[in-house]
């Protein structure tokens, strides 16, 4: 019955309807990246991995505080890219890196330790930011294809396997920045620990930051000269 | 309609089996073809393709050489020099050799399927020589890999959990020998692999995934 219903048209309203929905439709398959999702972790245990979108305003603070140190200072914001300037020892090996989102900010609230009681820590926790893909660019080449961000903090492998993924179910992509966060006498203390490719004591090859030009292709990324010798001796403590 | 049906069936087997009696033959191209996929699944982590593209008795024999162990060089040149220096104080540089076969090659291959997709491969030229059967050829060539050598380090989170940091790269110089051929049906397997690699560590190169 259904189908052999006439169907009725109003003629003048039609058109402006259809073109309606068709800039709906338009818009919502093209019209660019969600923005940004702020996610806290509440529970991270096996069973019950979780994250909801963070309301509670001291955990958005928190994340706030990463985000105003992670952004500006190591990324080039575009619409749905992040990128980095990586300058590598040689000019052939430096280049840029891109990240597209769309991205999550997520918080891990932890405990305040006894130690950072005592010096005045009224929150503490780690926060992530995190990309769905990335590719890179060499000074003079061309980009590489857009792969899927691969993660260094929750895929353990060292774990048994029933419980090497399953934590990352609360999780959206993977981590391209990460910093110890802590709430001391009042003010928001970010510590960085690693963003893009770099780990703490090679932070400084995000700087400078990546430019338009650098993204046009118009300019190099300089390379710089670091001395990491020890640099990753000190940072691995287990296995 | 049902004699029909056996005729086609019993002239599509008996193709089946000259195809794969021999009156199929490599060649160059079939062998470069065979090389370069079989390549492409190891970068990738294919193990199915891995396993399939060897024979039942395939053998594969590995002699590896340290060249400059615990320390991390520039380049091939100066891991070289570094281990003509310790041959020139009577250090031995040994190598190891291993034998693997089928079966334990696909669980090496099954359990480093992740990292064989963070390994970077380039490939020199190949040297094929094709019997004059054209059912079995030798095949020659020189490979470079680098793959990435992590370590796992305590995690903020939590104690079940590790954050991985990568501390060098492992780059491998490998001259390959091995024996293609035809199976059965008449696609390419690999025989067996004889390797002859020498490994040293040079500074960590950036994982393109992160």
């Amino acid at each position: 019955m259904k189908n052999n219903m006439p169907i009725q048209i109003s003629t003048r309203q039609t058109p402006i309807r259809l073109a309606l929905a068709a800039l709906a439709v338009t818009l919502s398959a093209c019209g660019g990246p969600k923005g940004d999702q702020l996610r806290t972790v509440h529970s991270y245990d096996f069973a019950s991995c979780d994250s909801k979108p963070t309301t509670d305003a001291n955990e958005r603070a928190a994340l706030d505080a990463f985000k105003a140190e992670i952004e500006p200072s190591h990324f080039l914001r575009d619409r749905n890219t992040l990128t980095v300037a990586n300058h590598e020892e040689s000019l052939a090996t430096s280049g840029l890196r891109q990240y597209s989102g769309p991205f999550y900010w997520y918080l891990h609230p932890g405990q305040v330790q006894k130690r950072d009681a005592e010096r005045g820590v009224t929150w503490s926790g780690m926060a992530y930011l995190h990309a769905d893909k990335v590719r890179f660019r060499a000074n003079g080449g061309d980009w590489g294809e857009w792969q899927r961000v691969r993660t260094r903090n929750f895929g353990n492998t060292n774990l048994r396997s029933a419980d090497r993924m399953p934590r990352w179910k609360c999780l959206m992509n993977a981590e391209i920045a990460w910093a110890s966060v802590k709430l001391r006498n009042g003010q928001w203390e970010v510590e960085p620990e690693a963003v893009s490719v770099y780990e703490t004591s090679e932070l400084e090859r995000l700087r400078p930051l990546a430019t338009r030009a650098q993204i046009d292709g118009k300019e190099a990324v300089e390379s710089r000269h670091l001395d990491t010798s020890d640099a990753t001796s000190g940072s691995a403590s287990r296995n | 309609m049902n004699h029909v049906f056996r005729y086609v069936t019993l002239i599509l087997c008996a193709c089946g089996l000259l195809a794969g009696c021999g009156h199929k033959k490599l060649t160059e191209e079939s062998v470069r073809n065979f090389v370069d996929a079989a390549d492409e699944a190891f970068t990738k982590g294919k193990v199915t393709a891995i396993c399939e593209s060897r024979s039942d008795d395939f053998v594969l024999t590995v002699t590896e050489f340290a060249l400059a162990e615990n320390r991390i060089v520039a380049d091939y040149a100066e891991a070289q020099r570094v281990a003509a220096e310790r041959e020139a104080a009577h250090e031995l540089v040994k190598g190891k050799t291993q034998t693997v076969k089928l079966k334990e090659l696909c669980a090496l291959a099954y359990q480093s399927r992740a990292q064989f997709r963070r390994t970077r491969l380039q490939r020199g030229p190949l040297q094929i020589a094709i019997d004059p059967d054209g059912k079995r050829a030798v095949v020659r060539t020189h490979y470079t890999t680098w793959e990435p050598e992590d370590v796992r380090g305590d995690s903020p989170l939590s104690y079940h959990d590790s954050v991985e940091h990568q501390i060098a790269t492992k780059q491998t110089e490998s001259d390959d020998e091995s024996i293609v051929i035809l199976d059965p049906h008449g696609d390419l397997r690999f025989a067996a692999t004889t390797s002859v690699s020498k490994w040293f560590r040079v500074p960590s190169q950036r994982d393109s995934r992160l």
